[in-house]
């Protein structure tokens, strides 16, 4: 060690490179490239790429709001009650991913063509409305006109078909909206089902219990696949009170392929049609890294 | 395969081991990696989430409120029209009213008090329908009003001095007048298994914001030994009904997820069943007067815990964030 570095070592590299010219060029080579690749590595907008994909471990998604093209909607009016068949969408201990749920007629373009693509399942059940109806009738009049028996009730009890469109269990190509059942707010727009099969009274006023799914995941975005690929415009900035080191940049996404289902008229008539979706189309997010023990981690990211 | 190249098999590997200490460490170092390979991250998730159930199955059945507590017990209100009071007020001074002990309605009696009133009074639908299960009877008894009242002398006495006449006026001779009225009447009683359903819980009556709480029947005091109206301790004038639900098994868990320092986080979706359905609470006329909500056969709870070390505890609010598509639905 102390004769590699004690005077003559630039003498002895010299002699080296002159005896073997050709190895030492390569030695200094692998060197550089080592030395290049190091350095690259530890640059600050790679850091930051590689923070920017260990948030997004599946892969970075932009996604577009799906709005009235999906949800649940039977249409049921004011004070009715209906109810589906027990299955396995309906059930109490089910958790369906829907896409679609409505009246069997007007179904949306979008829900069609996505059915016909394979992205959707499609369901036909049975809905049952029950409306309790208070009258007066003329038989609840005495002959001279007094009234006897003020108030009687009838059941109203009928069927339409409706249907359900599902998509796959946690499908990755749509972001969801959870409705469940809170205690405090019950939300009537699920699948609902009888909750005791007794037969029904056939007159008097009543309300029939129904139960819901626990849980519904409703499809409220879609989403695109893209590729995170360059970090650009990094701004360091220092917190005025904890004196934190973050990073704030733009973080740019390629769109190297737009899945077929999206590229097409009906998506584009009835969801948008916005420039990221383009094949070879370029996306900007505007993100937050924070430093922490000194690798850079994600942190905010201004459009999500 | 038999035991003989087993143990050949065996024998080679570890002399290969034992040979050269580089292959030994390649052999750890796959078996490790391929363990962490193959064991998905949802497993461990799994047993935490087993784990949460094995807690749930540990809380207490007979006491608390399944929201917002830790507690295995469902209670509902009952709308307060049910009861059937058609006996006047109870704790007059001036009336009291004491039921002559009768077969099913004495000191000793034990049960649940839905009101009660003159002899063949109708029943509510709802207490139609526990009648018609056998939860409820309808008990006759003879009900004594003993009236305190002044006497007509002493109404029409006007104790006004005549200045010109002088002296006063005498006073009446009898003050008051005792009177004893007796009364059939019927009284509705439940009793058993099923009575048990139904519980004095004023709890249930609090928090109602803005609305004034419910009457509850006054059970009749039953006449003792020296002449006293004594209310029977085993009569319960019920809030509403509660019940044990048994936690069944998961239906959906999240990944654990890291909150701090050891500390992790779980959502869970846990199918509870109560622990009997009689066939009386999917009668309409007991439903319609459930105020919370018919009595569910399956009853899905999702609750979020924490673990800080020591076993798994409720938090007091749900994060549904993770189960909105990465939930692991197990189903039944």
């Amino acid at each position: 060690m102390t004769r590699l570095i004690s005077g003559d070592l630039p003498q002895r590299v010299f002699a080296l490179v002159r005896n073997a010219p050709r190895r030492s060029a390569g030695v200094a080579g692998v060197l550089l490239l080592s030395a290049f690749w190091w350095h690259h590595e530890h640059s600050l907008p790679v850091q930051l790429l590689k923070a920017e994909n260990l948030h997004y471990p599946d892969g970075a998604r932009q996604c577009l709001q799906l709005g009235s093209n999906t949800g649940i909607n039977f249409q049921l009016r004011g004070g009715m009650t209906g109810w589906l068949e027990r299955t396995e969408l309906t059930k109490p201990t089910a958790h369906p991913f829907v896409f679609y749920a409505g009246p069997a007629g007007n179904i949306p373009d979008l829900v069609v063509d996505l059915e016909q693509r394979g992205l959707l399942v499609r369901h036909t059940l049975t809905m049952t409305a029950h409306q309790a109806s208070s009258e007066v009738g003329p038989q609840a009049r005495t002959e001279s006109g007094a009234y006897y028996h003020p108030v009687s009730y009838h059941n109203i009890i009928r069927t339409a078909p409706v249907v359900i469109f599902t998509v796959k269990r946690n499908d990755p190509r749509f972001l969801y909206r959870l409705q469940w059942n809170d205690r405090f707010l019950v939300e009537k727009a699920s699948f609902p089902v009888r909750v005791y099969d007794t037969p029904l009274p056939e007159s008097g006023r009543y309300t029939v219990p129904v139960v819901f799914p626990y849980m519904v995941s409703i499809a409220s975005a879609a989403c695109l696949p893209v590729q995170p690929r360059e970090v650009t415009n990094i701004r360091p900035q220092t917190d005025p009170r904890t004196g934190n080191l973050s990073y704030r940049a733009t973080v740019v996404f390629s769109v190297d392929r737009v899945p077929a289902w999206m590229d097409t008229a009906v998506f584009r008539r009835t969801v948008g049609a916005p420039d990221f979706l383009a094949p070879g189309s370029r996306l900007r997010r505007e993100t937050v890294f924070q430093v922490e023990q000194g690798t850079p981690i994600f942190r905010t990211d201004y459009t999500q | 395969m038999s035991s003989a190249s087993v143990k050949n098999v065996v024998g080679r590997v570890t002399g290969l081991a034992c040979r050269r200490p580089v292959w030994a460490v390649l052999m750890v170092a796959g078996l490790g990696g391929g363990w962490i390979l193959l064991t998905p991250h949802y497993e461990s998730s799994r047993r935490a989430a087993e784990e949460v159930l094995e807690s749930v199955r540990t809380w207490p059945d007979d006491r608390g409120n399944i929201l917002g507590a830790a507690s295995r017990r469902v209670c509902k209100r009952v709308n307060s029209e049910i009861f059937v009071s058609g006996l006047g007020v109870m704790n007059n001074v001036d009336q009291p009213r004491m039921a002559l002990p009768a077969p099913g309605y004495d000191a000793g009696v034990t049960g649940v008090y839905f009101g009660g009133g003159p002899s063949g009074i109708a029943s509510g639908a709802f207490l139609q329908a526990l009648i018609d299960a056998g939860v409820v009877r309808r008990v006759p008894v003879t009900i004594v009003t003993h009236t305190h009242a002044p006497s007509e002398e002493a109404s029409a006495f006007v104790p006004l001095q005549d200045t010109m006449a002088g002296g006063m006026p005498a006073a009446p001779q009898q003050q008051f007048t005792e009177s004893n009225d007796q009364m059939k009447a019927d009284l509705f009683i439940g009793t058993g298994r099923s009575a048990d359903w139904f519980l004095a819980n004023s709890s249930l009556r609090t928090g109602l914001m803005g609305i004034a709480p419910a009457m509850t029947p006054r059970p009749v005091p039953v006449k003792d030994g020296t002449g006293k109206g004594i209310v029977p301790p085993g009569i319960v004038a019920p809030d509403g009904l509660c019940y044990p639900l048994e936690a069944d098994h998961v239906l959906e868990y999240t990944d654990v997820r890291s909150i701090g320092y050891k500390k992790r986080e779980i959502t869970v979706a846990i199918l509870m069943k109560p622990r009997e359905m009689p066939h009386w609470v999917s009668d309409p006329r007991i439903f319609e007067a459930l105020l919370d909500g018919p009595v569910l056969p399956e009853d899905v709870h999702v609750w979020t815990f924490q673990d800080a070390g020591d076993g798994w505890r409720l938090t007091g609010i749900t994060d549904m964030r993770e189960m909105a598509g990465k939930g692991h639905y197990v189903g039944d």
